[in-house]
């Protein structure tokens, strides 16, 4: 009970006694609603009347309180504040039972100059309160006679559920009616209806993870239907959010795995990204980025969770809403090999978020493909409302700052002469020397004359649109970027040339270039209210040179011969253009609450064509005779359909219980179509293919089908336990191959133990704490051809003329089966202290079965050298991840938080099948017990200076161990991510700033102790160790990135007419600190999975500014 | 709120809103479930119904895959590469023109390592080749593995002509078995003891390998297959000389002479089976005299080696160039190179004959000495043997006793067979089958002092099984015997 306006420190002894007598009333009179009377205000404690029979109706009695006059406009507005706003106005004393009337009942409402029965009539409008006037004066809200009487019947409950910031509906909010069993989930627009409440005044509780919760009052009539409206204040956590899962749109808190989710746009505020490599790098826990070089453009070889496969693909699979793309290394060309990656085709300023499904456990229901992860992307949707432009120009300046070994130049004589000659080891041994006098040093790239690294500079500029008109939202987003690496021409070999010729041209000064155009647009339209389509229409344009960096002559000295080396070098020219289009549309259909469809349409289409050329119309010397041009040119043409359909039910069994079943159709068709045409024997003096002496082409084409099936189920207890079970099955066309059915389960449990939501149990500091464990398994597709049992067709002469006859190429193998990937993953996730730390730890054990190996045949088999794709074996990878986050600093002027994550790997190979431990290729050595892909290596046991000429340069005087050894593994073991955001002046300045910790990676650098290697004097301990195996293990801390970021103040906006602009300088790979001695420990030019850095270029360093406006 | 309204006020009204939901609760059993279920079933599970031909796909062009393989002209495409085999791993070439590059075929390979050929250029495998200094990780790999392709695609074109009996010629199948027991029989006369006879299905699938098998289990599985060739090829005078030579060739390294003499006995003089070569660019060469190969042949290779080119015998001829002589035999990429002949069979004969004490041994081979003639069409010395006599060659004497006349049998095989890939089994059968060394049959002595790779000759006189085969093979384990 309450009484508005009482400021009186006996108020509470009148309260005392009103809930005393009140208590007693309402022990009586059948239990009827009891309100009390109270005196006017500042009056002693008057008469308390229960009877509602006694109460004097207001039209019997002087009517006068409630004629007064007042003006009041509310809109959604409390009916609490409005009684007070009413009685403030106009003196007027309310007296009511806070249990009867519905105080948080939202009222909207406009009196002018009306009275105070005009304002409560509407304020009251809709509930059964009536009002009575006290011979006291005192206003009355009571209940009406007729609704006095005990409710009968049942009416329903109907409202929405919407995000107070956005105003747009929150989905899977449980809405419950207090004090019965009556529960049900809101629907993906936020909407909810609860039948059979039973009438009278009901109260509607809310709750739904990553918002506060709420609760309101309503008065529920037999056979009606109350509306109720609820706006929930969002409480950002770990476990709030959507993320994309095999079977759709998933809440991250029924999801019982580690999904890392980047919201790109808030990435993009704080850090120079260039593209989607970029993004995912140092940002996900257990993914590992290894970039080919520090040339623009080059791709990388992405890794999550390890390696699975020995001679499979270890790509992760790739979706832009919803259609399948090229993944990270896919769509090579034969002869413009790792020049771009199709990943990165992709406009990162069209990307809304990427989702990374780490493992089978989570990517269970993509199937087959997607044993090594998936990487989920969702372009940008536009919203309802008015028009938004965006437009953001960036510079960025690209440099080399590694440290680079120096050569050295031994000189000395002979022993008939003391003219000065060269003197090394080979030289020695042939007697063309015999004594050493002296040792030049050079360091090829601290010379400004010989250096190939230069400066880089990359512009770009970005513009983007959305809108949405009525039921129709569209955005566009266009960007263009033109860069230029860090690889030069040395000025040295560029004035000898253009003395020779005149000029250079630029594709030989410039070896390393990259133009790209980008398009991307979406509209999505709801033609109906429980329909909507979204149709997104995505293309790149990429035109790349790379021809090379010239940093394979990194341990040259200054010759003539370097010279000539050097311009060699850029006589290459290795060029890729690439068309790359996505089209996708995604509709949605919700026929009723309960019942949604949705799906995916799409294509995908990359056209490229890579060129190839020894190109010697600048050549620093006259070529050899015989020597000529040569243009290779590989044109392939790829296209992916992709389709899938879903339909979920999502249902109450019981209040506590809500189950959301899902069946889904998946298929997948690509083609892909290659054509090869080599042309040599083209004069020097032309680049003309038509001129060629010999031109021979190959034309490939090559299809590949699968479809699945899949049924998920997901059962929600309270809310706070969720269990998921699916199962897919997939058929897919591998040529030769026997009808193959692979099945793959998948389980989950999600566990909310502790949470601030209501009805959970909550510790003091804890905000919520989440267990999940998840099992699935999915596959790892061979490739189309492997099972194929295949012949070359060729000519041979038989009886005097040509016949075409058939030889084996290929043995294939029927039975080959999908590489079954199985990982069981197990985690918690907790917030602490008002959510300002939280912690998410996972681990995970991958074992990869029916391992795909490419067996070498015996000659016997009548192959020759041919192999045979088997599944034998397999491998485990086990991999720990933690993510630590911190606020630690949250006050008015400065904010300073804090993530750190860390990740560690082990990988080991189990078994290769019956009676085998060990297998090896041409490059690559398998043995049980060790990890796959490793580097193996003669090791260097010990030396022996047998002929004391302090030379370990004879026969016998190195000592290698008679067998290879384990030297270590690719990956790092450890990764280590550190980053730090602060804020300033309410978050106006920021600055951002990332470090990398990458512990024991193998790499087998082009360079050793190179003074070593030719000083005569140099110890011999040294001598040994500059002639081994070169195989090291080695650290590296890299500080990734450093970001100012400047939100500019208001009256800078108006310069640019702006509603928002940022200015950011951004720097990336600032400082390296390892002790390995190549180039760079953390880059790879192998296409296999060991790492070699051999002559290649570092990554850069690059400082970036960039303006961002919004309109 | 506006989003709120349009919801509910553009579904269905409020007040209808309940009704979904008590009916789907309570009709999860019910007709609309039933329906709805039915309709999601068809949508999602749609794709799945006509999955089978949502999966065909087209054949990848360049690709000739066991499906299409898998008809009478498919066995007849593999029928005729076995041919091309034939061609390739005997004397022939590889890659097109106009770079066609010498293979590691039978008759060179065997040729160098014997006195027949002689390295005149200086490549490390080579040389080591030439002077008997053998690795079982390079020698003769290749040719090891083109006699064993040989060998699994004969195999597997007779199992795909079986099933289609109808259709196949019986002289086809013959004619595999045939060559089928002449990849094997080269097999044993140039490797080791101890070859697995791998099988493969015809159209792929699982290989069936053996562990290394004797020489002469190798050879009598020749003859078997020498045997079948005789059964399937009775309507082909060509396929049965081939046969009944390569069962008497058989015979004589399992040392039954009088077997292999019966073996070819009906094989007329003048009959011979060629290995074709030439024809489009595309077809096989012959590969064994290219000038680019460097081969040349010296008198006395090796101390034991014959005098070929001071014999001035019209069977071996030579042309010089600088301080080397090359062999005019096959003059051109196109000439064909005899693999089984009447002259063969004659030599066989004389064999036997010797071997039983007869005196006819000596007849047999004068007559063809005698009854031989050989025509020059074009650049290429054919042989007429049994038509005429041969300019040059006269009459042998009897040496007078037995290491004489052995000897001069086969300086007799010698060049009568010169260049076709026998000299080496020759060799080893003096050493196995007339007690002779090593140090007086193959090239001994000093090899290329000065050259650090082979500067003696070495002790081989078969090529090793290359490591590729016990490397991928579990069930072999090496060579059995590297003896003769």
């Amino acid at each position: 009970m309450r009484i508005l306006g009482v400021r009186s420190s006996r108020f509470w002894i009148k309260v005392a006694a009103l809930v005393s007598v009140c208590a007693s009333l309402e022990s009586t009179a059948a239990r009827a609603e009891v309100h009390a009377v109270f005196p006017p205000f500042r009056s002693s404690v008057g008469i308390v009347v229960g009877e509602r029979s006694a109460l004097p109706d207001t039209d019997r009695y002087d009517s006068s309180p409630l004629d007064r006059r007042l003006s009041i406009s509310v809109r959604s507005t409390a009916l609490d504040t409005v009684l007070t706003e009413i009685q403030r106005k106009t003196g007027v004393q309310l007296v009511f039972n806070s249990h009867v009337v519905p105080l948080s009942r939202a009222v909207t409402m406009a009196i002018i100059n009306g009275t105070v029965r005009q304002a409560l009539d509407a304020a009251l409008e809709g509930t059964d309160i009536v009002v009575r006037v006290a011979p006291n004066g005192a206003i009355l809200l009571v209940r009406s006679p007729a609704a006095a009487r005990p409710p009968q019947g049942k009416g329903t409950v109907a409202g929405v559920v919407l995000d107070s910031a956005n105003h747009k509906g929150i989905p899977s909010a449980t809405v419950r009616i207090k004090d019965t069993r009556l529960s049900v989930l809101t629907d993906e627009f936020g909407g909810f209806t609860v039948s059979g409440v039973p009438a009278g005044l009901q109260t509607v509780m809310v709750r739904v993870l990553g918002y506060s919760a709420d609760q309101q009052s309503v008065r529920v009539v037999d056979g009606k239907t109350a509306s109720v409206s609820f706006q929930l204040r969002a409480t950002p956590t770990v476990l709030s959010g959507v993320v994309t899962m095999g079977n759709g749109d998933q809440r991250r808190i029924e999801v019982p795995n580690d999904i890392t989710t980047i919201n790109v746009d808030s990435v993009m505020q704080r850090a120079a990204i260039a593209n989607v490599t970029d993004l995912l790098a140092t940002r996900v826990p257990g993914l590992t980025v290894t970039p080919a070089s520090g040339a623009v453009g080059a791709p990388a070889k992405i890794r999550i969770r390890g390696i699975s496969s020995i001679n499979g693909s270890n790509d992760p699979v790739v979706y832009v809403d919803g259609v399948r793309v090229p993944g990270p290394t896919t769509g090579t060309s034969l002869l413009a090999t790792n020049l771009t990656s199709r990943l990165n085709d992709i406009d990162v300023n069209s990307i809304e978020s990427i989702d990374v499904l780490k493992g089978p456990s989570a990517a269970a229901l993509y199937g087959t493909d997607a044993g090594n992860g998936v990487i989920v992307i969702k372009t940008k949707r536009a919203q309802p409302g008015v028009t938004h432009w965006g437009f953001s120009g960036s510079y960025a300046t690209m440099n080399v700052h590694n440290t680079f070994p120096i050569a050295y130049t031994a000189w000395g004589h002979s022993a008939s002469s003391n003219d000065p000659r060269l003197c090394t080891p080979i030289l020695f041994l042939f007697a063309q020397c015999v004594v050493q006098d002296s040792l030049v040093s050079f360091q090829l790239f601290k010379n400004p004359r010989f250096t190939s690294l230069g400066s880089g500079a990359t512009h770009g500029y970005s513009v983007n649109m959305s809108t949405g008109q009525g039921n129709v939202q569209y955005s566009l987003t266009g960007s263009f970027n033109d860069a230029i690496g860090a690889a030069k021409m040395p000025a040295y070999t560029q004035q000898a040339l253009a003395a020779k010729y005149g000029a250079v041209p630029e594709w030989m000064r410039r070896p390393n270039v990259q133009q790209t155009y980008a398009l991307n647009g979406t509209i999505s339209t709801q033609p109906t209210s429980n329909a909507s389509v979204s149709v997104s229409v995505g293309g790149t344009q990429l035109n790349t040179r790379n021809s090379g960096d010239g940093v394979s002559n990194a341990n040259s000295d200054p010759t003539d011969t370097l010279a000539f080396a050097q311009a060699t070098l850029f006589n290459s020219r290795k060029e890729q253009d690439v068309s790359h289009v996505t089209i996708g549309m995604s509709p949605t259909w919700t026929p009723w609450t309960w019942l949604q469809f949705g799906g995916a349409f799409g294509t995908n289409l990359v056209s490229s064509t890579g060129t190839s050329m020894t190109d010697l119309r600048y050549a620093l010397r006259p070529p050899t005779i015989g020597v000529t041009n040569s243009v290779h040119t590989e044109k392939q043409s790829e296209q992916t359909y992709s389709a899938n359909t879903q339909s979920t039910i999502r249902l109450p069994l019981t209040p506590s219980v809500t189950s959301t079943t899902t069946v889904a159709g998946d298929y997948q068709r690509d083609n892909t179509g290659t054509t090869t045409v080599l042309a040599n024997g083209i004069p020097v003096e032309s680049e003309d293919p038509t001129l060629a002496t010999t031109t021979t082409g190959q034309q490939s084409t090559l299809q590949s089908a699968r479809v699945g099936w899949s049924v998920s189920e997901t059962l929600s207890y309270l809310e706070r336990l969720f269990l998921s079970m699916s199962v897919r099955g997939d058929r897919a066309n591998t040529f030769g191959a026997s009808s193959k059915h692979p099945i793959f389960p998948q389980w989950g449990l999600s566990w909310l133990a502790f949470s601030s939501a209501p009805d959970l149990p909550l510790l003091r500091t804890v905000n919520s704490l989440r267990f999940r464990v998840s099992y699935g398994m999915a596959a790892n597709q061979p490739g189309p051809l492997d099972a194929l049992s295949n012949f070359q067709s060729t000519i041979f002469t038989m009886g005097g003329s040509d016949q075409v006859v058939l030889v084996p190429s290929s043995l294939g193998n029927s039975a080959l089966l999908p590489e079954k990937n199985t990982e069981i993953e197990t985690g918690a996730d907790l917030e602490l202290f008002n959510s300002r730390v939280s912690m998410t730890a996972t681990y995970s054990r991958k074992l990869s079965k029916n391992a795909l190996v490419t067996r070498a045949l015996a000659p016997s088999a009548g192959l020759g050298n041919g192999s045979q794709v088997v599944n034998v074996g397999s491998v485990l990878n086990g991999s720990y991840e933690l993510t630590l986050a911190a606020t630690v600093v949250d006050a008015r002027l400065i904010t300073w938080r804090t993530t750190t994550s860390a990740y560690a790997t082990r990988n080991k190979l189990v078994s290769l099948g019956p009676g085998a431990s060990t297998f090896s290729t041409n490059t690559q050595r398998y043995v049980v017990g060790y990890p796959i892909d490793g580097t193996w290596v003669k090791p260097l046991l010990g030396y022996a200076d047998l002929d004391r000429d302090g030379l370990l340069l004879s026969p016998g005087e190195l000592i290698y161990g008679d067998s290879v050894v384990y030297a270590g593994w690719p990956l790092p073991k450890y990764t280590i991510n550190y980053n730090n955001s602060f804020g300033f002046f309410k978050g106006r300045l920021t600055f951002d700033c990332n470090f990398d910790f990458q512990n024991g990676i193998t790499q087998t650098p082009d360079v050793h102790d190179l003074q070593a290697a030719v000083d005569f004097h140099a110890p011999l301990a040294e001598q040994a160790a500059a002639q081994g195996n070169g195989t090291v293990t080695v650290s590296s801390l890299r500080w990734q990135n450093a970001t100012l970021s400047w939100m500019l103040p208001d009256r800078m906006l108006r310069a640019f007419r702006a509603q928002s602009a940022h200015l950011s300088f951004s720097g990336t790979n600032l400082g390296l600190w390892t002790k390995y001695k190549g180039a760079d420990p953390t880059i790879s030019t192998s296409r296999a999975e060991t790492r070699r850095d051999a002559g290649v270029l570092p990554p850069t360093r690059n400082w970036t500014m960039q303006l961002s406006l919004g309109y | 709120m506006m989003h709120r309204d349009v919801r509910w006020s553009g579904r269905r009204g409020a007040s209808e809103a309940p009704r979904d939901v008590r009916a789907a609760r309570e009709g999860l059993m019910g007709r609309r479930v039933a329906v709805i279920a039915a309709l999601f079933a068809t949508l999602s599970g749609g794709l799945l119904a006509g999955c089978t031909s949502l999966l065909d796909v087209q054949q990848p062009q360049g690709t000739v895959d066991s499906t299409l393989i898998n008809s009478y002209a498919g066995a007849v495409g593999l029928y005729g590469g076995a041919l091309r085999q034939l061609a390739g791993s005997y004397a022939g070439t590889g890659g097109s023109a106009p770079t066609f590059q010498a293979v590691d075929n039978l008759v060179l390979l065997s040729g160098l390592l014997t006195d027949e050929l002689h390295v005149s250029t200086q490549t490390v495998y080579m040389n080591q080749l030439d002077a008997r200094i053998l690795s079982p990780s390079v020698t003769a790999s290749g040719l090891y593995a083109e006699l064993q392709a040989l060998r699994v695609q004969t195999l597997r074109a007779i199992q795909l002509l079986r099933l289609y009996p109808a259709q196949s010629p019986n002289a086809l199948i013959g004619h595999m078995f045939a060559v089928e027991g002449y990849a094997e029989l080269l097999l044993a006369e140039s490797f080791c003891s101890g070859i697995p006879l791998t099988t493969v299905p015809a159209l792929g699938g699982n290989v069936s390998y053996t562990n290394g098998k004797a020489t002469t289990e190798v050879l009598s599985h020749a003859v078997a297959h020498f045997d079948s060739a005789l059964t399937w090829s009775t309507d082909s005078a060509r396929i049965m000389t081939l046969a009944r030579v390569g069962k008497g060739r058989a015979l004589l390294d399992l040392g039954n002479f009088a077997g292999a003499a019966t073996a070819v006995s009906a094989v007329a003089t003048a009959d011979v089976y060629n290995v074709e070569y030439g024809g489009s660019t595309q077809s096989v060469r012959n590969g064994v005299l290219l000038a680019s190969a460097g081969l040349n042949t010296v008198d006395g290779e090796g101390a034991n080696g014959l005098a070929w080119r001071s014999a001035q015998d019209p069977r071996a001829t030579f042309i010089a160039s600088g301080t080397n002589w090359y062999a005019t035999k096959y003059a051109s990429e196109t000439s064909p190179v005899p693999l089984a002949s009447g002259i063969e069979a004659r030599l066989i004969e004389a064999e036997a004959q010797l071997h039983e004490q007869s005196a006819t041994w000596l007849t047999t081979l004068n007559m063809l000495r005698t009854d031989g003639s050989y025509t020059v069409t074009g650049t290429d010395t054919v042989w007429h043997a049994g038509t005429g006599g041969v300019a040059g060659l006269r009459l042998l004497d009897d040496p007078g006793t037995d290491t004489g006349r052995v000897s001069l049998l086969f300086r007799e095989r010698a060049f009568w067979l010169f260049l076709t890939g026998h000299r080496q089994s020759d060799l080893r059968r003096l050493i196995r089958q007339y007690g002779r060394s090593s140090l007086t049959t193959f090239p001994i002595g000093l090899y290329a002092p000065s050259s650090s790779v082979a500067p003696a000759y070495g002790t081989g006189v078969v090529f090793p099984v290359p490591d590729a085969e016990a490397q991928n093979n579990r069930l072999y384990t090496g060579c059995l015997d590297l003896h003769a």
